[in-house]
């Protein structure tokens, strides 16, 4: 049914007086509740009206290179306004969708007032609504129904929810003829194969749970394919430190350590933690750009035009466990090997982690 | 030398769990092959934990070498990486 306010909370929620609302219920003629001596109003009848109230400019970008947060659009706790977003990407996609599902899986209700932007089309185009949709239907709530967003023609193949092992690979066999298709050549598409199969692998084992992938592939001067992944877990440090061996160190720093071979949950004698590493020899050898983001922490990883470094950043939300979003930019992968990885990182760890 | 062509499990061969699968099954049909080689025709990816669980068992039982055929770029990538990890020879035809 979602949340019920009382007038002077619905009033508060629509950022108007109470007079002024007052004269808002006889317009609109709301489906009032009464408990006792109270007046109640569901807030899913609140938020065409608050769609109309409310109009800020655009002010949030969500994209991989930037640190805007998503509580610049919370309304409140589980509101959203979509329209204050100016920039999306997959990072973002990704981020909206773990946050969103991290909320109602812990059993509350969803809000989100959305505008005909431009934002709003290209989350439609990647499965955002549907997807909230299937999984919550009773419980997301919006201003208007979201099959009157307008289509646009679509950067991002949809999004896909892998519950279990295995999932990955189906959706990566029905990916490679339409990447093909689109001229993207052998070796950026396997590469792409590889680590989502990884880090898919990884989400599920880690993360207990399922997560979500997103692919966009963009063509234009540069053509290039944008993979992002994300779930609810506790994270990649969270991981990490479940393997005593790591337990004491400061999660900055396993953040970062879980990405040197050898180093993982597992015992040593299993010879894991090779995953993460793979990834950033993919996008070493590509001279990608990598976000990473772990709970409350996160990572931008450049590696273009030669560079090679990492900088801490603000994740777009605190909420959900690991997301990545890796941006494959170049036809050729260099070959790099474990050591470079491993030295890369260690070198990274000792500026990275004193600040 | 039998010939396996891992295109018969999938263009994608990723995930350790698949590749334990494929091992077990594998085994099964080769356990009295005294060497095999491993045909990468028609396989798009394959990742390291994969690769680990297939190609790792069948090259220790044959002294650490094995013949890799018809990998492509990303592919023989993955497969040099699991060679070094593991001490392997790999024969790249």
């Amino acid at each position: 049914m979602g949340d019920l306010l009382s007038l002077s909370e619905a009033a508060e929620f629509l950022g108007i007086s109470r007079p002024t609302f007052n004269a808002r219920r006889l317009e609109h003629k709301f489906n009032e509740i009464i408990e006792g001596n109270k007046t109640l109003i569901k807030k899913s009848d609140l938020l065409s009206l608050y769609a109309k109230e409310q109009y800020r400019t655009q002010l949030l970008n969500l994209i991989v290179t930037e640190d805007d947060s998503l509580e610049k659009i919370l309304i409140d706790k589980n509101t959203f306004d979509l329209r204050l977003i100016n920039l999306i990407d997959g990072y973002g996609i990704i981020s909206l969708i773990t946050t969103a599902v991290s909320r109602l899986e812990s059993g509350e209700s969803f809000y989100i007032i959305w505008g005909d932007t431009s934002v709003t089309r290209i989350l439609k185009a990647a499965g955002f609504f549907s997807e909230l949709k299937r999984r919550f239907e009773n419980r997301v709530f919006y201003n208007e129904e979201v099959s009157k967003v307008s289509d646009v023609a679509k950067p991002y193949l949809a999004l896909h929810y892998l519950a279990y092992k295995g999932q990955e690979r189906k959706m990566l066999e029905d990916l490679v003829p339409l990447l093909t298709k689109q001229n993207f050549n052998a070796d950026v598409v396997g590469h792409l194969g590889w680590i989502t199969g990884e880090l898919a692998d990884n989400s599920l084992t880690h993360a207990k749970g399922p997560c979500y992938v997103l692919i966009g592939q963009f063509n234009g001067n540069n053509s290039y394919l944008e993979l992002a992944i994300g779930d609810t877990g506790k994270g990649i440090h969270g991981s990490l430190k479940e393997n005593p061996k790591y337990k004491a160190l400061p999660d900055q720093e396993a953040f970062l350590k879980a990405f040197q071979p050898k180093v993982s949950c597992w015992s040593d004698d299993k010879e894991r933690g090779k995953g993460l590493c793979d990834l950033l020899i993919v996008a070493i050898g590509n001279g990608a750009l990598l976000r990473v983001d772990s709970k409350e922490m996160g990572l931008m990883f450049n590696f273009t035009n030669g560079q090679r470094e990492v900088m801490k950043r603000t994740p777009a939300s605190k909420y959900g466990g690991a997301r990545f979003c890796l941006l494959l930019i170049k036809d050729q992968f260099l070959d790099i090997t474990r050591e470079e990885v491993d030295s890369f990182i260690e070198r990274e760890r000792g500026g990275l982690c004193k600040i | 030398m039998q010939n396996i062509m891992l295109k018969n499990f999938g263009i994608i061969l990723t995930g350790r769990p698949y590749g334990v699968q494929i091992y077990s099954e594998l085994q099964k049909e080769y356990d009295n092959a005294t060497e095999v080689e491993f045909d990468f025709s028609g396989v798009a990816s394959l990742g390291s934990s994969f690769g680990e669980e297939v190609i790792v068992p069948f090259a220790k039982k044959q002294g650490n070498k094995i013949t890799i055929k018809s990998a492509i770029g990303p592919v023989r990538s993955c497969i040099q990486l699991i060679a070094k990890d593991f001490g392997l020879m790999i024969d790249f035809k």
